[in-house]
């Protein structure tokens, strides 16, 4: 009796592994180009030294690529989750929306850009997010050569004590220069999140990077105790 | 035992598993025929320690097999309650609160929206659409006679919606009351402002207490509270599908005051033939009248601009709302075969009204040529559901050991003419009004949108590949269908054994099947363990299941739609399921010791997995992912000699979900407690109640972490999101009151509700960004008393 209480117990206690620690990414993208035939892109995070894929998109137009009556709908640039082997129209399919390129037309009325993707991965101690462009069908789990990335931090984006810190240097041999009349404070601390910059890749001048967008990632933890 | 103990809670997952059933009793150990079964319908207590609703038949609190919390007329007078909400807040394991800005009022269970099935008189009066209910004034609480609130799941005896816990309020009948009741009372401040509430109630009895009746009809109304809301989104990301898009902001200040006004008229009614048939009922009409609506737009107090202006304009006067319910019951009871088989036959009819008019809002403003916002956005939501059905129950006593409880269900859940209106705001094309020799390409092909209104009429509007029928009216105004009509018929057959194989032990295994012609079969296991240890100290193992079936806006919802929030459902989904396994220890001591009168002392612990949950993801409902939830209650009271009472309750509570990790819209504990002291020989009750509530979190947008997108205006991406922290509360509730005046006749009352004023935000119920931003305002301090006068 004894010896099947402890195999009941040890079989019972395989079932305690219900720790979820998924992460909503949000994504800004101010400008990414729209795929190109054949390819889409992937989003991976750099944890405990190795790169996550936190899933694939592809960038298509609403009206050239993905068909819809320009009479009906505004011109804009979709973000739809792609999985190898979805061929077609059927990656324009509503199911797959994941937001759409950022995009501000007053004129239109059109103020989107959000992308928002719920990731299985445990992300809280992400430093380092990066987009590649993979070929569809690719069945290497290893990302290519990164086109942006960003690094991460809690509650306040690297990058802008990076451009704070650029400007002070710039300013200091240069203090008259206009533009050193205001040298703006870092922004004020979000709670509960990672954020980043997303940065064309390779940054070639870090004091003048190409800004493609913004990350936000909301971790699996609670600070409520 | 321990170990198998812990290996149930750790399967609870898995369906297949029923750690009560592993464990077979001793046969050897049966009940000899002169002991009788340790769950007995004559087990003399007080009223607080019998229920109900636990095992469909009367048994006690301490033997019952679930986590039950028993709430009599006599403590929601002594305690003040206003609601079934306020109840709530005092049963450990469970919350009250709001959301959309006031338009729901809803019971949590172990942190979970929609999770409690809510009965009335034993009759399931959640509404399909959303499968919930708001728990306001709409069930009076002067006409209730207890509240059996079950912790956990129940989906074997009470099928639909039992997921985490069943709250079954039963009304008053005759019993209750011999006699005229009348009471008036008023009350005052910024929880609740101008209120004013009466009520009658007559109960009798006639030709030799054959004909039973009992008859209520109460009426409350006030001037809302005074809230503080943050006033600053001009338009903001719809849900999805709409893209996720930037949100606009107004950088002026931006917490404005908002009142609300409305009104409760609800009837009960109970009449009693022979004990044996039985009408009954609530017969509720309401109206509210609310200043702010769901999208967090003021909707009262704008300007009109001048042209070219900035400020903003009025949509409307206010969102006239209500989500009344109407329900009768007819049922037969009665006890043949000596007493040992009983009989309970019950057909009831309850109805739901749904109006929100307008549900959802943005104030106009003139921002430049941003024509989505030119004429603001208004929908307004409009239905009727209801359901009809039936159910028997029965039970059976077979020998000493083995007491049956069985029946079945079969019940229809309908929804007619369900509509919304909305405002034209994207082109659409109306094939049969093109006009061929027209100049305009697009009026060739018969497109129109806010610049070009379609006449007035009914039209044939292509969505997708298809024709649907859209009446638009003047100005671009439109109206359509908001849910299909559809009728969703549900069957079952329960069957449990309370079987009694020792005298200090009781086991029940129970199954149900639930089949419907929306959602595939459902069998449900569930088994209890119940371990008289000494004297009256319980121990109980648990294993329950439970179900939700899908909310009908998810499976039917029109999705050939015009309107700018549109879902798309998805008819299969499948039933939300949940499993727990419990174990709660629960005693009485200290019985007749000096001062005390008793003790009793409950704590419990229960893993609850949650699977199959349905999400709106992208804007489509799916079945997507798990939730496992571990919690933990205890509650304590001692009554004194005198009847002066403390006690003491309160959870602790962790979710982790498979999508987002650990659940943080709701606090991991609420600490409960209270107290009565009775004075000058019973004339005068003091009382003290309050709550800790633990810290929480919303997913928000912080409005200042955007740019300025125009003079005056910031846009907020959806990566300016952040976890604003809703700090710990302690809401305090203080009373008073002077009974046994007038020989008995008279009763005055009077409390001070948060009486420490606190200003408190509740985050919203999905963890969601895009729609409220900023948490839901709570209601500050407020007075109220009243007097209550018997004629006998």
């Amino acid at each position: 009796m004894r010896l099947l209480s402890i195999v009941l117990a040890a079989w019972g206690l395989t079932g305690c592994v219900d720790v979820f620690r998924g992460a909503i990414v949000y994504l800004n993208l101010k400008s990414i180009p729209v795929s190109a035939e054949g390819e889409h892109y992937e989003l991976f995070a750099e944890v405990n030294d190795g790169a996550v894929s936190l899933g694939q998109f592809k960038v298509l137009r609403a009206i050239e690529d993905c068909g819809q009556d320009p009479d009906l709908v505004a011109p804009l640039t979709l973000v739809q989750r792609y999985d190898n082997g979805v061929e077609g129209s059927e990656i324009c399919s509503f199911s797959r929306r994941l937001g759409a390129r950022d995009e501000i037309n007053l004129a239109a009325g059109l103020l989107v850009g959000g992308v928002r993707i719920d990731s299985p991965v445990d992300l809280r101690e992400a430093r380092r997010v990066f987009v590649t462009v993979e070929p569809d069908g690719d069945g290497d789990p290893r990302p290519s050569v990164a086109v942006m990335g960003a690094d991460l931090a809690r509650g306040r984006s690297p990058q802008a004590a990076a451009e704070i810190a650029c400007l002070e240097a710039f300013c200091a041999s240069d203090p008259e220069n206009p533009a050193c009349e205001t040298i703006p404070a870092l922004p004020r601390e979000r709670r509960g999140v990672i954020l980043g910059t997303l940065l064309q890749s390779p940054v070639t001048d870090p004091c003048n990077p190409t800004v493609t967008g913004d990350v936000a990632i909301v971790p699996a933890e609670d600070e409520t105790f | 035992m321990t170990l198998l103990f812990l290996a149930g809670v750790c399967r609870a997952q898995m369906v297949e598993i029923d750690p009560i059933e592993e464990e077979p009793a001793p046969r050897a150990e049966q009940a000899p025929a002169e002991q009788a079964p340790v769950i007995l319908e004559e087990f003399n207590v007080d009223a607080r320690n019998v229920v109900l609703s636990a095992a469909r038949t009367r048994t006690t609190i301490q033997e019952a097999p679930g986590v039950i919390t028993v709430i009599t007329a006599e403590e929601i007078r002594a305690r003040g309650h206003r609601t079934v909400l306020d109840v709530l807040r005092t049963v450990p394991g469970f919350e009250a609160r709001r959301d959309s800005n006031g338009w729901f009022d809803e019971g949590t269970a172990r942190g979970q929206p929609r999770t409690v099935l809510v009965l009335i008189n034993g009759i399931n009066v959640l509404e399909p659409l959303r499968n919930a209910l708001s728990l306001d004034r709409k069930i009076p609480i002067d006409s209730v006679k207890r509240i059996e609130v079950t912790s956990g799941p129940g989906g074997v005896l009470w099928g639909s919606n039992a997921l985490l816990g069943i709250v079954n309020i039963i009304l008053k009948d005759s019993e209750d009351l011999s006699g005229l009741e009348v009471t008036l009372g008023g009350g005052h401040g910024s929880g609740a402002q101008g209120a004013a509430k009466g009520r009658l109630a007559y109960g009798d009895q006639f030709f030799d207490d054959d004909l039973k009746l009992y008859l209520a009809v109460d009426f409350y109304s006030d001037q809302g509270a005074e809230l503080e809301v943050d006033a600053r989104k001009v338009l903001g990301a719809l849900p999805a599908p709409e893209l996720d898009g930037k949100t606009l902001f107004e950088n002026r200040p931006g917490v404005t005051d908002f009142n609300s006004r409305d009104w409760w008229l609800s009837t009960t009614f109970n009449v009693s033939l022979f004990d044996k048939l039985t009408l009954d009922g609530l017969i509720e009409f309401e109206q509210d009248y609310r200043q702010i609506a769901t999208g967090v737009a003021i909707l009262k107090g704008d300007l009109d601009p001048p042209a070219g202006s900035t400020e903003p304009v009025p949509v409307t006067d206010e969102t006239r709302g209500n989500d009344a319910i109407q329900l009768v019951g007819l049922g037969f009871r009665d006890r043949f075969l000596g007493d040992r088989f009983g009989l309970s036959a019950r057909a009831y009819g309850v109805h739901f009204t749904l109006n929100e008019d307008p549900f959802w809002v943005f104030p106009r403003r003139g921002l430049g040529n941003i024509s989505a916002l030119d004429k603001g956005v208004v929908i307004s939501l409009n239905g009727d559901v209801w359901r009809v059905g039936g159910n028997m129950d029965a039970d059976l006593q077979l020998g000493q050991s083995h007491h049956l409880v069985f029946g079945g269900e079969v019940f229809s859940e309908i929804v007619r003419d369900s509509h919304r209106g909305d405002l034209l705001r994207r082109p659409v094309l109306i094939p049969g009004l093109a006009e061929a020799g027209s100049d305009d390409p697009g009026a060739q092909r018969g497109i129109f949108g806010p610049g070009r209104c379609p006449p007035a009429g009914v039209r044939q509007v292509r969505v997708g590949d298809r024709l649907v029928p859209v009446e638009f009216g003047d100005g671009c105004t439109f109206d359509e269908t908001l849910v299909l009509d559809t009728t969703r018929t549900v069957g079952a057959l329960y069957l449990s054994d309370e079987w009694k194989p020792a005298r200090q032990v009781a086991l029940q295994p129970g199954f149900r099947v639930q089949v419907s012609d929306a959602y595939d079969p459902v069998a449900l296991l569930g088994g209890a363990f119940v371990w008289n240890l000494t004297g009256k100290t319980f121990l109980k193992l648990n294993y329950a299941e439970g179900f939700r079936p899908p909310e009908l806006q998810s499976t039917v919802l029109n999705a050939e739609t015009i309107s700018s929030v549109t879902f798309v459902p998805d008819p299969d989904l499948d039933v939300e399921r949940s499993q727990a396994t419990e174990a709660e220890i629960n005693t009485v001591i200290f019985e007749n010791v000096g001062v005390l009168k008793g003790v009793y002392l409950r704590g419990d612990y229960a893993y609850t997995l949650i699977s199959d949950l349905v999400r709106n993801v992208s804007g489509r409902f799916v079945n997507s992912g798990k939730r496992g939830i571990h919690s933990a209650e205890f509650l304590t009271r001692v009554d004194f000699t005198g009847g002066h009472e403390v006690w003491l309750g309160g959870h602790f509570v962790r979710a982790e979900d498979s999508v987002f990790g650990p659940v943080r819209n709701f606090p991991n504990y609420v600490l409960m407690g209270g107290g009565r002291a009775r004075l000058f020989s019973g004339h005068l009750e003091l009382s003290a109640l309050g709550t800790l509530i633990g810290a929480q979190e919303d997913l928000n947008r912080a409005p200042d972490a955007g740019s300025e997108l125009i003079p005056g205006f910031t846009a907020v991406d959806a990566t300016d999101v952040e976890a604003e922290r809703v700090d710990p509360i302690f809401l305090l509730r203080l009373g008073f009151r002077v009974l046994n005046l007038w020989e008995d006749r008279l009763e005055l009352s009077g409390f001070v509700y948060n009486a420490l004023d606190q200003r408190w935000l509740e985050p919203d119920f999905f963890f969601e960004d895009r729609v409220q931003i900023r948490g839901q305002p709570r209601e500050g301090m407020s007075a109220f008393g009243q007097a209550t006068v018997r004629f006998f």
